[in-house]
């Protein structure tokens, strides 16, 4: 199939990482790609070998396409009429849907396919008026996995558990949430907390140490030593793959590439979920609070994730 | 929300006809984009479109750059003259990096190697083209062209008018063919700087005076000027013996419309157009 793509496979985040891993899919099936990268100020992906993957799909020629697929956020996506065939994969931010974007949607959704890959995005579509919404089930491609990647070396945090996390942007809650609970009820254990953090800042690195900081003081307990160790990491797929190899077991903190990637790699993997329910106790305004968790924190309940597969199926069933 | 111009212009330029957002100064190069019939060319993006052009590099390096990561389209920067003489070899330094998105145009080779960027794939170079136009009869004597409004130019007019009478100024700005039959009524236009303005006029049939120092020699009917300070008796001098130099200008023009081709030219200009609107907008930081 000649496919025209329209995604943000140079930016470095998970989007960017997620467009790239199409993109190696389709060529893996045998299609023939024309690529046309999108950008929105943020980082972009460092001159590697992906990047010329990527500069051959880009230098490909034509004006004839079977399908075209845009992987763009929804203000970004346009109806067109040059190609018969359309799929579109919105990138969604958890905030819902506007009725403007909502009124898109459905527009869109009356000339083209509407993918999405997790619960969460299903979520925030499933409306009565937007249809022809397919689930999109993709497993990593082999050009990413077969990088080359080393391993951390974390010195006397080696022999730990490492349970980990890759997380961008800013302190979350989520993020937060995890910090207090591993400190105050696994601090005991051999275990470690690694939290990888693709292109930071200096001023984030600082809050987050203040912030573990504060919570060990705040709960008393013995900051001899910090198990929870703050990696400033590049967001490029080689810096990626060796961060998911030195962690023993991921905590999937979103349902998205990362924990894809660390089921691939043959990772365990712990879903945390925590919803923002903060009760303060009468005449007790601590700082933090009373935190009661909507889910609690089991590190002990982990399991391997089944991937599979759906693109070469959604592609002769829709196109 | 409903249509979104990086994406549409992504589109436009791998499906589409070129079309080019000027984003430059409007003078009589604009005009004779505006007539091609090979690309379309429009000065606001009121629609999706394929290149963005600019004339300053300077001034592009420095607040427009940013258009065209907005619009998601290659840029082309016209070249049309040397570099201004304050910008220093660091400077140009700098600008080469800044540029380096860019596909840059030159309209002659002296013109890429004054400004002194890295020899890339994307410099490229090509002749002006020069349109045919329908002649008039040269009934008016001098005009002073100043399209942009430089005060240095209305200086200029106003130290000539004061000698002679038979002297227009000429600053509307409008961007057809009413302003090149303006000046083609003209037995001299005075154009100080623009080197394609200069070479349109003098394809006209009158004589230009100009300072601009891209022109080629052989056209006599181009008076190049260094020092405005004695125009007035240059104006009276060729103003007095205008039959024997009517005579001779015709021969210029067809040197002219040889050399800068303008079907040539609008081929050209459409196939690098092309060539680069069809290429993946991709930019390095």
């Amino acid at each position: 199939m000649n496919i025209l793509y329209i995604g943000p496979y140079r930016l470095a985040n998970n989007s960017g990482l997620e467009s790239t891993n199409l993109i190696c899919n389709l060529m893996e099936l045998g299609h023939k790609i024309m690529t046309r990268p999108v950008f929105d100020g943020t980082n972009l992906v460092k001159n590697n070998e992906l990047v010329s993957v990527f500069e051959h799909t880009e230098q490909n020629k034509g004006s004839k396409f079977d399908l075209l697929i845009q992987h763009l956020p929804i203000s970004r996506i346009v109806q067109t009429s040059k190609v018969k065939n359309n799929i579109y994969w919105p990138i969604l931010d958890n905030a819902g849907l506007s009725p403007v974007e909502k009124k898109k949607y459905e527009l869109i959704s009356k000339d083209g396919l509407i993918l999405y890959n997790t619960k969460s995005d299903k979520t925030i579509l499933d409306t009565n008026t937007i249809s022809n919404l397919t689930k999109f089930n993709y497993t990593i491609s082999n050009k990413l996995l077969s990088k080359n990647s080393s391993i951390f070396n974390f010195g006397i945090y080696n022999r730990y558990k490492k349970y980990y996390t890759i997380t961008d942007g800013t302190m979350e809650y989520a993020i937060q949430n995890l910090i207090i609970n591993f400190i105050t009820k696994f601090q005991n254990k051999d275990y470690c907390l690694v939290i990888f953090l693709p292109n930071t800042t200096q001023n984030l690195l600082d809050q987050y140490q203040k912030y573990i900081k504060e919570i060990y003081t705040i709960f008393n307990i013995n900051f001899s030593i910090n198990k929870v160790i703050i990696v400033p990491i590049d967001y490029d797929i080689e810096t990626l793959v060796s961060a998911h190899k030195t962690g023993d077991i991921y905590i999937s903190l979103k349902d998205n590439i990362q924990t894809i990637l660390s089921s691939s790699l043959g990772k365990q993997i712990t879903h945390y979920r925590s919803e923002p329910i903060i009760s303060y106790e009468k005449n007790n305004l601590k700082k933090f609070g009373a935190i009661e968790y909507k889910e609690k924190l089991d590190l002990d309940q982990h399991s391997t994730i089944e991937n599979t597969n759906n693109l070469e199926e959604i592609l002769s069933h829709y196109a | 929300m409903l249509s979104n111009i990086a994406t549409s212009n992504i589109i436009s330029s791998i499906f589409s006809k070129n079309i080019l957002l000027y984003n430059a100064k409007k003078d009589l190069f604009f005009t004779i984009l505006l007539q091609c019939e090979l690309f379309n060319t429009i000065d606001s993006p009121s629609q999706p479109f394929s290149i963005l052009l600019s004339d300053n590099p300077i001034d592009f390096s420095q607040t427009s750059m940013k258009m065209s990561l907005i619009y998601h389209v290659n840029s082309l920067i016209l070249f049309h003259k040397e570099p201004p003489q304050a910008l220093k070899k660091e400077d140009k330094a700098i600008l080469d990096k800044k540029l380096k998105n860019s596909y840059r145009l030159f309209f002659s080779k002296d013109i890429e190697k004054s400004w002194g960027l890295a020899t890339t794939e994307k410099n490229i170079n090509i002749e002006y083209g020069i349109p045919k136009i329908d002649q008039h009869i040269k009934s008016k004597n001098v005009c002073v062209v100043n399209y942009h409004k430089d005060n240095g130019i209305q200086n200029l007019y106003q130290h000539i008018k004061n000698t002679i009478i038979d002297c227009d100024l000429i600053d509307i700005n409008t961007y057809n063919n009413e302003i090149i039959n303006i000046l083609s009524q003209y037995k001299i236009c005075i154009i100080p700087h623009d080197t394609y303005d200069t070479l349109l006029a003098a394809s006209l049939g009158g004589l230009v005076y100009t300072s601009s120092t891209q022109i080629d020699e052989s056209i006599s009917s181009i008076e190049y000027i260094k020092d405005y300070n004695s125009i007035n008796d240059r104006l009276k001098s060729d103003l007095d013996r205008w039959d024997t130099i009517d005579a001779s200008l015709k021969e210029n023009q067809s040197y002219i419309h040889g050399k800068y081709n303008i079907d040539k030219f609008y081929s050209e200009f459409n196939n690098i157009c092309t060539s680069i609107s069809r290429k993946a907008f991709t930019y390095e930081t």
